[in-house]
């Protein structure tokens, strides 16, 4: 391979790129849209589901007098009974989310079961919310109730080993990998399907075949421009996701306990850097395989669609067990070790060798796919369709 | 004086079950090429004459180091084409309606772009742009996009481009194809002058008057294998070359024409 007939042909393909306004614009805003909007997405929608601080849309009858204090913290405001049916009909409606009703001689010294106070609970399990107020005032309720011994009464303690915010960083540690590899994919296959299978398929490759340029360095030449296209819409993507991330722990109220440093940062942009030259790679042999572009853009998104697959299934404890047993195996297969890491780190359970076999093995594979499309190019029945 | 020797070159290619199908046949390899030798020199058109699917273009196809051939070889004043393919392309262009250019770039960026590739030094470079541009006329075009430039004009930046590294071989693969008449002229005089110019060109055809116009020899090819090969008088035999050629055809085929 020569570096400057590399060069040259990089060049060439860099100018058509960057010269095009719609291209470039793609280029430096689709990944960061794509990322960023689907991390404000999730925070609007975790935002849905939280419920506001002191305004439960919840009422109660004929509350005892040394609960009022309680039901009022709780922004549960008292109803007079002769509004109990319209109320009811409210909570069918889903304008209100819970109705208690104490009976008038509610008392909580009962001699026997039989004569035991019953207090109603009115809500709507089709309404999250009304579920939510349901299981809030259950609590409440049973904090009253008269108690033979105590469980983890001690506030102070956290009783619970699990890590509180694991939910949160398990959804986005799905999603923002694979917002990242969307964004790639979208961004170099069309670019490279127009690369290589455009330029075979209009007659311009043959046109720099019978050059004395070497097949595999205008092979090379074309990766390169690609890989350069990626090293921005990743650096695009990743800005997308650093800007989208403290918003969406803000969103989700837990901000005391998230914290991604600088090497997490880092680590990230590594990765989805490294990950997106395997996946550009990949699109380039794809396209130097294919026929035209229309058959290079429909195989494509075939990986990706593999990939997404993989990141959903981690959600799943039984795949999760079978990754779990692959163990560093994992980190060695090309763009999946990538996936598996990006949630690692943003789950923040990850170690530096991992990261260390990741890139190496994503530069690796990298330069393999370089040089089997630098064969496929001296490939006759390949080349000349 | 530059020599093209083509030595007993054969080419096959492997059949798929749809092409077997629609051939006829069960054979699995169809022989486009079967051992074809000539000799072409500097200074003379030799042209590469038979009816389609004769084998001309895969011949030509081979000559521009396109494709390999399974056995046999071209010499390039004695640089083989099958083991120096990059030496070889160094002297020659090759040209076929196939061959496009990058329909988003303008003449001038593709002159840069394909004189980088040929290692031409940028002074070279550009005395040679001026001289083509001006020869050919393409200077008041020179910066428009070619998606947007006529059928003529871009032939006109294709014949440019084939020549940019001054090439002792010209290879013209049926050059006027699909051209209009004043396009196809263009085409013409260029094959004419660069003969002038001392060039070795070879052309595949199956349009009689080009041969006639611009061959100073020519060799007939049937069924992938060259049945006659001489002067243009000398084939003719005083008679049209359509009407000598029929003859050949039927004299070496067996078949009354199709």
């Amino acid at each position: 391979m020569n570096f400057r007939d590399i060069w040259t042909v990089a060049k060439k393909e860099l100018r058509s790129c960057f010269t095009d306004k719609v291209i470039l614009m793609q280029m430096l805003l689709l990944p960061f849209a794509i990322v960023f909007g689907y991390g404000m997405l999730m925070g609007v929608m975790a935002d849905s589901q939280t419920p506001e601080e002191g305004k439960a849309n919840a009422c109660v009858i004929n509350a005892p007098d040394y609960m009022k204090e309680a039901f009022d913290k709780l922004g549960i405001d008292p109803a007079d009974k002769s509004k109990a049916d319209k109320l009811k009909e409210d909570i069918k409606n889903k304008k209100l989310d819970a109705l208690m009703i104490f009976p008038e001689d509610f008392t909580m010294t009962a001699a026997s079961p039989e004569t035991m106070s019953d207090v109603e609970i009115w809500y709507n399990s089709e309404s999250q919310s009304s579920l939510t107020m349901y299981n809030t005032v259950q609590t409440l309720l049973s904090a009253f109730q008269p108690k033979a011994f105590t469980v983890n009464a001690d506030t102070a303690v956290q009783y619970d080993m699990g890590d509180e915010n694991a939910p949160f960083r398990r959804v986005i540690a799905m999603v923002f990998p694979l917002m990242i590899f969307m964004a790639t994919i979208m961004i170099c296959n069309n670019l490279a399907a127009e690369s290589i299978a455009g330029d075979k398929e209009r007659g311009f490759l043959n046109t720099m075949l019978i050059t004395p340029v070497k097949r595999s360095s205008i092979a090379a030449g074309k990766s390169l421009c690609i890989f350069t296209v990626v090293i921005v819409a990743s650096i695009s993507a990743f800005v997308g996701m650093v800007a989208s991330l403290p918003a969406l722990i803000e969103k989700m109220k837990m901000t005391d306990h998230i914290s991604f440093g600088a090497l997490e940062y880092m680590q990230l942009f590594f990765i989805s850097l490294t990950a997106a030259f395997v996946l550009a790679s990949i699109t380039l042999t794809i396209s130097a395989l294919a026929k035209d572009v229309k058959q290079a853009t429909t195989i494509a998104p075939l990986v990706m669609m593999v990939l997404m697959i993989g990141g959903m299934l981690t959600m799943n404890d039984g795949f999760s067990e079978i990754i779990e047993n692959l163990d560093t195996v994992n980190y060695f297969i090309p763009a999946w070790n990538s996936m598996l890491l990006m949630q690692d780190i943003i789950q923040l359970k990850y170690d530096s060798m991992s990261v260390i076999i990741t890139c190496c093995t994503n530069i690796v594979i990298t330069f393999l796919f370089i040089f089997i499309i630098g064969r496929l190019f001296e490939h006759e029945k390949i080349i000349n369709n | 004086m530059d020599v093209l020797k083509v030595e007993n070159i054969v080419k096959t290619f492997a059949l798929s079950t749809a092409q077997q199908k629609s051939l006829g046949t069960n054979e699995k390899r169809k022989t486009a090429v079967g051992g074809i030798s000539f000799t072409a020199k500097s200074g003379e058109v030799f042209g590469l004459l038979g009816p389609n699917g004769a084998g001309k273009t895969t011949t030509m196809r081979v000559l521009a180091t396109l494709i390999k051939p399974d056995s046999g070889d071209a010499f390039f004043n004695d640089i083989s084409a099958v083991k120096n393919p990059e030496k070889v392309r160094a002297s020659l262009a090759f040209l076929t309606s196939d061959l496009k250019l990058d329909m988003k770039s303008t003449p001038n960026q593709m002159f840069q772009f394909f004189s980088e590739l040929y290692h031409i030094p940028k002074n070279d470079a550009e005395k040679r742009r001026e001289y083509l541009f001006d020869r050919f006329g393409v200077n008041k075009f020179a910066d428009t996009k070619i998606a947007k430039l006529s059928q003529g004009q871009r032939q006109k930046v294709s014949l440019v481009i084939s020549v940019i590294h001054d090439p002792s071989f010209i290879i013209f693969d049926e050059p006027t194809n699909g051209l209009d008449i004043l396009a196809a002229r263009d085409v013409r005089e260029f094959i004419i002058n660069m003969k002038d110019e001392g060039k070795c060109v070879i052309i595949s055809t199956h349009l009689f008057d080009l041969v006639e116009k611009v061959c100073d020899r020519a060799a007939m090819i049937i069924d992938g294998k060259i049945v006659i090969d001489d002067t243009l008088v000398n084939l003719m035999q005083g008679k049209p070359l359509e009407d000598a050629f029929y003859d050949y055809y039927v004299k070496y085929s067996g078949k009354e024409g199709e």
